[in-house]
């Protein structure tokens, strides 16, 4: 745990692998959720599990086990090869690991369940180097922009059980972060450079609803659904300049404005299939309405759509006429036509993964999951991404007190 | 058995998490990617407007001594006027040694060593005479140096004269033959070995030194030099014994601190008469240029007034870099009347007084800004002096208005007082070949 803590000190700082991509909007946005459905592809709306946070679906929460809570750390390490007519292929490799969730949940009361956490909701890293003609010469001069940052969400999700088959859920977040790109304009001489840093502070409340609908088909096979959905979101943010010389004398520091970044309405739907407790296929697929928005960003975005599945397999053990999980398989595969829209080619990634999950001890279960993907594509002077990821959730579960007795 | 199982899953796992931690740490590479994408709120833009002014300033005298350089001769131009070079210096007792008392005189002459060093027409001969000094060489009182303006009284009568063509690309050395009579009493004071030929002081009363004058049409000004005893008298004489033999002694040029050269300059007739000494005159009253010709105390200003308002225009941003281009006055040049091979800018402020030149830091290390005077060959036009002075106008920004302080543009100072080389710069109002500035300014949106 102190490892872990130290790592996450050492790597919340900064993201070493740059996203060309995530120069367009608010970065990246976030589809692993670095939990068991990591292994899934992700699919999880549809899901509950008495031992798993689903957030993909806050009505999950409500199938928490009573008497316990959980709290899991979800990490992930990350190598990229870049392609592109611009890239390097003797130098076209990233790579990268840093903690990126920390989430607990547990049960308030039989119907009630409620969970907090931090998680990554987008990210900006990317970094390029242009030469830029001077208007009336024949003189260039080199400018570096460098993007790093993104948006994290602190989410409260409550989910509540209304009636054997229903549950519904809100996810109340906290979306916060900031994007920043650094112009550095190199001149022949060190003495001459300019650092001008552009920062858009972006925070605001955003929710989401949930719904699942669970049932036994007959005694081999349950059934459930899910469903979840946010409105369209205006997420205040604030536009800052800072122009400095090489020896750090201030140029410019000024606020530039104050706006709006939207987060369109989107809403997704799973549904998932159990045999025999044992055996879950599961689909999602996830919707976001970037088009309503599409102007707010320069027309660099564009309606996305996900669609995921994942197939598991657990290991059970009878005791005493209760079915404990001694470990699980999984398997999933994804594609995703992304928000992004460069030269009217929608940007996309699909990939496979992988996943596994065993306890450790007692309390600790380990789950973790591969995923081996593709991202954007090598025409249209676009730049692919292959890359593969590794995804580590340490979820620890103990029995939850309070006031001295067990709470039933 | 089952501890040892979850022991080592457990190290597994450890082993696992470790692996990919090592993945961290890697610099974010540079995908070129996103050009048109970044906003940026910069700009780099060029700015030719912010207009030099400049005028002419004549100074009052300037020092002269001590140059390593005697100048003589003189030169006449449309611009700086006529002007005429003389050079006064005292000579040293040669070293004592027995000459025979039958030794024969054979010449006394006076050899000069040519620096290669010229200024003027030098296809015309020059007429130079060489004149015994009447007073003596020293500085008046309350100065510790000659001045352009300074004179000693000469004889009226030349120890020698010699009318001969400079020819200072092919010629090494000059030599005027001087008084026979002035020689042969020299050779029996040193037979003698008299006190006035044995003792430097009492040689110094005896022989007060030497001033080399030219008189006749102007021609050329020719500059020699003073250092390690190059400029010398010599005494010729002949030994008898079974066979004759030719010998001489040397009367070495001494306390070179008192070698001067008085430059009279007469500026009747001339673009520049009637321009007050220590003033500032502003090209539009000179035809519209500014003059330099140091070794007669002309030099040029360089004011940029506008630049508040250049600023105020652009309100953020910053200067990258700007470069003064200067372009001598087309036909103000030639092979005669040729560029200062090197400019420097001094700072200075309103009386005028050099501060210290800009320096060039792009190595570095300080270099003093010499101009890199190029010269185009062909066809004249982009002839110029190249100065960055960005760090000046920087420095000029966060001034108050009222305090920009301008530049003088000037010969390094060791050779400043012997540099003929002149230089007419155009003002705003020349069509071709002027003076100008081009910044490369960062500008924040």
């Amino acid at each position: 745990m102190v490892y872990l803590g130290f790592l996450i000190s050492h790597h919340l700082a900064a993201q070493d692998i740059n996203a060309p991509y995530s120069i367009i909007g608010i970065g990246d946005i976030e589809n692993n959720l670095y939990n068991r459905s990591s292994g899934m592809a992700n699919t999880g709306i549809s899901l509950r599990s008495g031992k798993s946070l689903y957030q993909a679906n806050p009505a999950s929460y409500s199938a928490l086990d009573n008497q316990f809570f959980n709290f899991e750390l979800g990490a992930q390490g990350e190598v990229v090869k870049y392609a592109g007519t611009t890239v390097d292929p003797l130098n076209n490799s990233n790579s990268d690991f840093s903690i990126k969730k920390a989430a607990a949940g547990f049960k308030i009361n039989k119907r009630w369940g409620t969970g907090v956490g931090l998680i990554p909701f987008s990210s900006v890293s990317y970094l390029f180097t242009v030469q830029k003609s001077i208007d009336g010469t024949n003189n260039s001069y080199q400018a570096k922009y460098d993007g790093n940052g993104g948006l994290n969400e602190i989410y409260w999700a409550n989910g509540y059980q209304i009636s054997k088959h229903f549950s519904i859920g809100i996810n109340s977040s906290l979306l916060f972060g900031s994007i920043k790109q650094t112009e550095l304009i190199q001149e022949e001489t060190s003495a001459s450079n300019i650092t001008s840093t552009k920062n858009i502070y972006i925070h605001d409340f955003h929710f989401d609803y949930g719904l699942q609908y669970f049932t036994a088909l007959n005694k081999k096979y349950d059934l459930n659904m899910g469903f979840v959905f946010s409105n369209k979101t205006s997420l205040k943010s604030q536009y800052s300049l800072l122009v400095t010389n090489y020896d750090g004398t201030t140029v410019k520091d000024e606020v530039l404005k104050d706006d709006n970044y939207t987060f369109p309405l989107s809403y997704g739907a799973g549904i998932s299939v159990t045999k025999n407790k044992r055996l879950t296929l599961a689909a999602d697929y996830k919707f976001q309405d970037w088009s309503s928005v599409k102007t707010e960003y320069k027309n660099y975005v564009t309606s996305s759509h996900r669609f995921s599945m994942g197939i598991q397999y657990s290991k059970l053990r009878n005791i005493s006429n209760y079915l404990y999980e001694k470990n699980y398989v999984q398997a999933g595969l994804f594609f995703n036509n992304s928000y992004v829209n460069i030269n009217n080619h929608q940007i996309s990634d699909y990939g496979i993964t992988l996943g596994g999950g065993v306890p450790v001890s007692g309390r600790i279960n380990v789950n973790m999951a591969l995923e081996i993907g593709t991202r954007g594509t090598t025409q249209n002077a676009l730049i692919k991404e292959n890359y593969t990821q590794l995804t580590i959730n340490i979820s620890y579960r103990d029995i939850w007190y309070t006031k001295g007795r067990k709470f039933e | 058995m089952k501890k040892q199982y979850r022991y080592n899953v457990r190290m597994a796992w450890l082993l696992l998490i470790s692996l990919f931690t090592g993945l961290a740490g890697c610099e974010k590479k540079s995908i070129a990617f996103g050009e048109n994408l970044a906003e940026s709120y910069t700009n780099i833009i060029v700015i030719d407007t912010l207009t030099p002014v400049i005028s002419t300033v004549r100074s009052d005298s300037f020092l002269t001594s001590n140059t390593s350089t005697a100048l003589v001769g003189n030169y006449k131009d449309e611009i700086f006027g006529s002007i005429n070079a003389r050079s006064f210096f005292q000579l040293s007792i040669p070293t004592v040694i027995d000459i025979p008392k039958d030794a024969i005189f054979d010449s006394l002459t006076l050899r000069l060593l040519l620096t290669k060093q010229y200024y003027g027409d030098t296809s015309i001969p020059q007429q130079i005479s060489v004149h015994e000094l009447s007073a003596k060489l020293e500085y008046s009182e309350e100065s510790s140096g000659f001045y352009n303006t300074s004179s000693i009284p000469y004889e009226a009568i030349p120890l020698g004269t010699k009318e001969f063509n400079p020819k200072p690309n092919k010629n090494d050395s000059v030599e005027i033959r001087l008084s026979d009579t002035r020689g042969q009493e020299f050779l029996a004071r040193l037979k003698d070995k008299t006190a006035e030929l044995t003792d430097q002081t009492l040689f110094l009363q005896y022989f007060k030194g030497l001033a080399i004058t030219t008189s006749a049409a102007p021609s050329s000004i020719i500059a020699y030099s003073t250092t390690d005893s190059t400029l010398k008298m010599r005494l010729y004489y002949t030994e008898r014994g079974v066979v004759f033999s030719q010998k001489f002694v040397d009367f070495n040029l001494i306390n070179p601190e008192l070698q001067f050269n008085q430059v009279a300059i007469d500026r009747n007739n001339s673009i520049l008469s009637g321009v007050p000494k220590n003033a500032e005159i502003p090209s539009a009253q000179l035809g519209h240029a500014s003059y330099l010709q140091s070794a007669t105390g002309v030099f040029t200003k360089i004011k940029f007034p506008s630049l508040p308002d250049l600023l105020q225009v652009k309100k953020t941003g910053k200067i990258l870099k700007a470069q003064l281009i200067i372009k001598p006055l087309a036909g103000s040049f030639s092979s005669i009347y040729r560029l200062p091979p090197e400019l420097n800018l001094f700072t200075t402020d309103k009386s005028n007084i050099f501060g210290s030149a800009l320096t060039d830091n792009a190595t570095g290390t300080a270099v003093t800004q010499n101009g890199n005077l190029y010269i185009d060959a062909l066809y004249g036009e982009n002839t110029n002096y190249t100065y960055d002075i960005t760090s000046y106008l920087q420095q000029q920004i966060i001034v108050s208005p009222g305090l920009l302080n301008g530049l003088l543009l000037y010969p390094p100072s060791a050779s400043a007082a012997n540099t003929f080389n002149r230089l007419v710069i155009g003002d705003n109002t020349t069509v071709k070949s002027r003076i100008s500035v081009k910044i490369f300014f960062l500008a924040v949106d």
